[in-house]
């Protein structure tokens, strides 16, 4: 612990090394910044400030692109709700049954409209027509008339 | 203490109106006004940072950058007198927070200076007046930061105590206690150069001691 606070440098002790470090800093203190406000300006991306006119109208521009911003968000929107409606998330049962009324369960056991017996079937070739068409002007031969009576357990078995 | 003579362009010549005044026209927008006080302080600040940094690029980056924030705080600042205390507290803290450049190298704070002959002054002279300025400068440098920057804001920029211990943020008498120290140990850097005519450090602390003595 110091008791003694140590005495202030005295006066002609002072002044030379005042006088060397006057004379020492005398060139750095010639020295001028070569830089203006601009570069401040740029560092903070700074413009000045408007006149009032162009503030007003740069406003009522900024009002109308906001409103036709809205507007077409608002007609997106209704577009896309208006479309989800049209598809139904659950099936409509009923109508199902109501149009299955006018078609017939076709062989793998799904519902078809019924086959137009005068439409033509283009995926067959000629041949295949042609039989087809043989085939349906066969004349159906008569079923032959089995008569099975209860006594004879067997009969009508080859 | 005496209040040292400011350097040129650290001025207010220019601009009529206060800081106070500039400020709350620049709060309102006045390019004009931040200029001015862009003007009136530029100088000032690159030389702190120039002499802390040795970098010239360094110090006009460091007179941006506090133009920069002061910008940016110019709603909050409220100067009473003067803005300078407040600049140079931002440009020390830039200065001293700067990282060196990589690959550049500043050997003292005499960097950049010019030694030109002054009118009648032989060149011999002038050789040895740039030896004196490079060995005070480089004891300067060698100074412990919170005595360099005392030295470097009272002979340099031309700053009292007071304004001293406002950027520094330390009481007036701390102010005072740190130049004394500094200037002791410059003293005794100084005395070991033979070419610069100050007395040996020996003669020195005997008459210190002295003085001392008969302070008691």
């Amino acid at each position: 612990m110091r008791l003694v606070r140590s005495a202030p440098l005295a006066p002609d002790h002072r002044l030379p090394v005042d006088a060397a470090l006057d004379e020492a800093f005398a060139p750095l203190r010639a020295r001028m910044a070569n830089v203006g406000p601009a570069r401040v300006r740029a560092a903070l991306r700074w413009a000045p400030a408007e006149p009032r006119p162009l503030r007003g109208l740069a406003l009522l521009t900024r009002v109308s692109e906001v409103t036709v911003a809205a507007a077409i968000s608002a007609f997106l929107f209704a577009g896309s709700v208006a479309s989800i409606d049209a598809v139904p998330a659950v099936p409509d049962v009923t109508r199902d049954a109501a149009v299955s009324a006018a078609r017939v369960l076709n062989g793998r056991l799904a519902y078809q409209p019924p086959i137009d017996p005068h439409a033509a079937d283009f995926r067959t070739t000629a041949g295949e027509g042609a039989a087809n068409g043989a085939t349906s002007r066969r004349p159906e031969a008569a079923a032959p008339a089995h008569t099975v009576r209860d006594s004879e357990p067997f009969a009508g078995r080859p | 203490m005496t209040r040292r003579p400011r350097p040129q362009g650290d001025g207010s010549e220019a601009e009529p109106r206060g800081d106070r005044e500039l400020v709350h026209a620049a709060r309102a927008g006045d390019v004009q006004a931040f200029d001015g006080l862009f003007y009136r302080y530029r100088d000032g600040i690159y030389r702190l940072g120039l002499a802390i940094t040795k970098d010239p690029s360094a110090a006009e980056e460091i007179v941006v950058d506090t133009f920069a924030r002061a910008h940016r705080a110019i709603e909050r600042l409220e100067p009473d007198d003067s803005l300078r205390p407040w600049l140079y507290r931002v440009a020390v803290n830039l200065s001293y927070n700067r990282r060196p450049r990589k690959g550049v190298t500043f050997s003292s704070l005499d960097d950049g200076t010019l030694d030109l002959a002054a009118e009648g002054e032989t060149p011999s002279e002038a050789a040895e007046r740039a030896e004196r300025r490079r060995v005070v400068l480089e004891s300067v440098d060698l100074l412990g930061h919170k005595h360099k920057i005392v030295v470097v804001l009272h002979y340099l920029n031309g700053l009292n105590m007071a304004e001293i211990a406002e950027i520094v943020e330390v009481p007036i008498g701390t102010v005072k206690s740190r130049l004394h120290y500094a200037l002791r140990k410059l003293r005794v850097r100084l005395s070991a150069h033979p070419g610069l005519d100050f007395e040996p450090a020996e003669v020195f602390d005997a008459k210190e001691q002295q003085m001392h003595r008969q302070v008691r």
